[in-house]
């Protein structure tokens, strides 16, 4: 390999490891897959690092010489695509098995904007839905849910256009669904408010957060998982303002 | 009874519409759905056999976290993919509900028991999610060295 060749792999497996970090990914996991693929390609590792926002490592090529490289990885880019994060993890394992040549390294492209998906938007129906049932709630509740849950998606789709900054976003799409909840249930006779808002509010609740903090607390990856953690307990925070605001505000205009 | 099975029941398609939502692949929906079944059906046995709210979360987050590992080793794909969709029907979305209501009318006494539960239900699920990365932890590792003594390959001085 060549000088520039050796580089643009480090390069590529950074981007990589960045990729799987936007998709959802544990740091540990895309540290894991980076030393395995400089590993596959005879690069000697010194020391690979991946955070909630950076990805660095510097490997020692077989001629002795030390290169050291960053990627960064931008939090409002960072979300759950565990479809993206599979099909990246097919190409690591690939790369791993059947080491390729520079100029044919297998292209992963970049996310361009929000794209509809009609299996998502089902999904935000179907989950709002059975888990507004699942509380507790009647059928009508379960229905009511799923078509806020349809809104939310459609609020989603617009914050992706705009790429707001995801508290603020829960925040307002939390105080909008609530506000809807609450005159849906107000103009029908028989449905349950809470039951309808429980649904909706699962949408929102960051578990992928939640679980990765804790994970990577206790494989001492203490900056990440207080990242993540945080990053979690403002997710809470937002969902609480969001509908407690349309509950008290709403409650007065209805 | 009726009522438990209808639970389990909203909680597969629920489980299904979050594994879409998480834009899962077709090919493991099945695996990921099945996953949260598995986490509400323990939780409700766990829950009846006496078992604390905390208790039956830890259980049912360490069996989902376990089969999580298990359908990721045999169907070659991340075990986050079956865990994330699998967790869902144990997060507190209720609690958390009535925590936040409970505020808003300044019912304090009904807040401190909602509050305590969601966070017994969050440590709940993190500590089953950590039991049993631990357990796969040791075991692979065990695995792995039994491999390399039958291959008879050194160990790794890094232990990667």
């Amino acid at each position: 390999m060549t000088q520039m060749q050796e580089e643009t792999l480090v390069e590529y497996t950074l981007d990589l490891g960045r990729q799987m970090m936007e998709c959802g990914a544990e740091a540990w996991r895309a540290d894991n897959t980076i030393a395995r693929i400089f590993r596959a390609y005879g690069l000697d590792v010194l020391d690979v690092h991946t955070m909630a926002t950076q990805t660095a490592a510097t490997v020692k090529f077989p001629d002795g010489r030390h290169y050291t490289s960053t990627c960064m990885i931008q939090p409002e880019k960072t979300g759950t695509n565990l479809r993206r994060l599979e099909g990246i993890n097919a190409v690591a394992r690939r790369l791993c098995e059947y080491p390729s040549d520079i100029e044919d390294l297998p292209v992963v492209m970049p996310v361009k904007g929000p794209r509809w998906s009609w299996s998502v938007f089902a999904g935000y129906l179907l989950g709002a839905g059975a888990f507004a049932v699942f509380f507790g709630g009647r059928l009508w509740d379960g229905i009511v849910a799923a078509l806020i849950g349809g809104a939310i998606y459609l609020m989603e789709q617009f914050r992706g256009i705009h790429r707001q900054n995801r508290t603020i976003y829960t925040v307002v799409a939390c105080f909008l669904s609530g506000l809807l909840a609450r005159w849906i249930s107000s103009g029908i006779p028989g449905l349950r408010l809470d039951m309808i808002v429980i649904g909706d509010i699962m949408l929102f609740i960051p578990g992928l957060s939640l679980v990765n903090g804790v994970r990577e607390l206790f494989y001492a990856d203490i900056l990440t998982g207080v990242y993540r953690i945080i990053e979690a307990l403002l997710g809470t925070g937002a969902i609480a303002v969001g509908y407690a605001a349309a509950l008290l505000i709403g409650g007065g205009l209805l | 009874m009726t009522a438990d099975i209808l639970q389990i029941f909203c909680a597969g398609l629920g489980t299904l519409g979050f594994a879409l939502f998480l834009r899962v692949r077709g090919a493991h929906l099945l695996a990921a759905t099945l996953g949260g079944v598995l986490s509400w059906t323990l939780y409700l046995l766990v829950h009846a056999a006496g078992g604390t709210v905390f208790f039956s979360t830890l259980v049912a987050a360490l069996a989902v976290c376990l089969w999580s590992e298990t359908m990721a080793r045999r169907r070659k794909a991340p075990a986050t993919i079956f865990l994330m969709p699998g967790i869902v029907p144990l997060l507190p979305g209720g609690a958390m509900y009535y925590t936040m209501d409970s505020v808003v009318l300044g019912d304090m006494d009904t807040f401190v028991v909602k509050a305590s539960e969601t966070l017994f239900v969050a440590v709940g699920i993190a500590g089953g999610i950590l039991i049993a990365s631990e357990v796969v932890r040791v075991v692979t590792r065990i695995w792995a060295k039994r491999r390399r003594r039958q291959l008879d390959v050194p160990n790794d001085p890094r232990g990667q």
